[in-house]
């Protein structure tokens, strides 16, 4: 048997998911039974390590570097708990990193690496949400926010890699992938608070039933009118869904939630349906 | 060079001890550490989200640095 990917799947991460959990528990509880759902799976897949493929709000990465794309190749990291988010010490799985470094460079991705690299709420809301604080992680950021983005056919090619990666990695070692970000809300805008839940849907619907060259060819100028900046992280959704091999997936849930001012969606994809 | 400026002054208010209070204490003597334009330092002063965000300020920063400051999240443009 071969290293491979066994469970993909994608969440959104915004901190009042664990800050605010249940303040509308007609939209909340079903979200929260979708995540315990999602975490159920994880623990059947019997996983060695997780990917998180994750951005970051001006915390780790600053103009003074900001890199598009970086692979954390620490043995453990350290989540920042910005503006009350969760922190807490998350063990790395290094060699993993190491292996996926060497590949993706070899596979033409010149990835930036950080051997110190805390983790926002981007990473840590979905590993406490999800239980995996004792999972070892290999965080993998992607530049969300800041202009010019990697495009979202990069990201996907980003992903179809990481899945020939994982494949050529020596043991029997099984992997997850799991994309956080979006869906519709506006960061730091003057629509901060909006949501686009026909948006939303779209883009779900797209992603489950395997449409997901249209979405590709969405500008990022049209994501961003249409479902503000914090969309644009749904490049860490092409990741995972491209990383999972199948063309499409399954919605375990998405609600608008405005007093979380943000759509959530919670999907598996791939084997993790 | 101003946008670096902003950007390291919203950083190192959330993360270095200490300089929050003084720049409650004293804000313009914090902000002249920084190399901001003066119309960026009085937006600062000011808590003028429209010109930070007009003068290509990213929203993720003006954000983090407008909360921390104390303007909530969704009062950033009310506040002036």
């Amino acid at each position: 048997m071969m290293s491979a990917v066994i469970w993909t799947g994608a969440t959104s991460h915004v901190g009042a998911i664990i800050k605010n959990p249940d303040p509308a528990p007609e939209r909340s509880g079903p979200l929260n039974a979708a995540w315990d759902r999602m975490a159920e799976q994880i623990r059947a897949a019997r996983l060695d390590a997780m990917v998180v493929v994750a951005t970051d709000h001006y915390e780790t990465f600053r103009l003074e570097h900001y890199p598009t794309f970086c692979l954390g190749v620490a043995d453990e990291y350290e989540g920042w708990g910005e503006f009350g988010n969760p922190t807490g010490t998350v063990a790395g799985a290094s060699e993993l990193s190491q292996d996926m470094l060497a590949g993706l460079v070899d596979r033409g991705f010149d990835m930036s690496r950080s051997h110190e690299m805390p983790l926002d709420h981007s990473f840590m809301v979905p590993l406490v949400r999800l239980g995996l604080l004792e999972l070892p992680v290999v965080p993998l950021f992607v530049n969300c926010n800041t202009a010019p983005l990697p495009s979202l056919r990069r990201c996907q090619a980003l992903g179809e890699s990481i899945r020939e990666v994982v494949a050529g990695v020596p043991g029997e070692r099984r992997v997850g992938v799991l994309g956080t970000g979006g869906v519709s809300h506006w960061v730091g805008l003057p629509r901060f608070g909006d949501i686009n839940e026909e948006w939303d849907r779209r883009f779900l619907s797209l992603l489950e039933s395997g449409g997901i060259d249209e979405i590709l060819s969405w500008p990022d100028e049209e994501i961003l009118e249409r479902a503000g900046n914090g969309a644009l992280e749904i490049r860490t959704w092409v990741v995972a869904q491209a990383a999972s091999g199948t063309p499409a997936g399954r919605l375990l849930e998405y609600q608008p939630m405005p007093e979380w001012a943000i759509g959530i969606g919670v999907m598996t994809m791939g084997a993790g349906t | 060079m101003s946008l670096l400026g902003l950007t390291k002054l919203a950083w190192d208010l959330e993360h270095q001890e200490g300089l929050l209070d003084a720049y409650h204490a004293a804000p313009a003597a914090v902000l002249a550490r920084y190399r901001l334009q003066p119309r960026h330092h009085q937006a600062v002063l000011d808590f003028d989200a429209a010109t930070l965000l007009d003068d290509g300020l990213n929203p993720v920063v003006l954000r983090n640095l407008l909360v921390i400051l104390g303007v909530p999240h969704a009062k950033l443009y009310d506040a002036r």
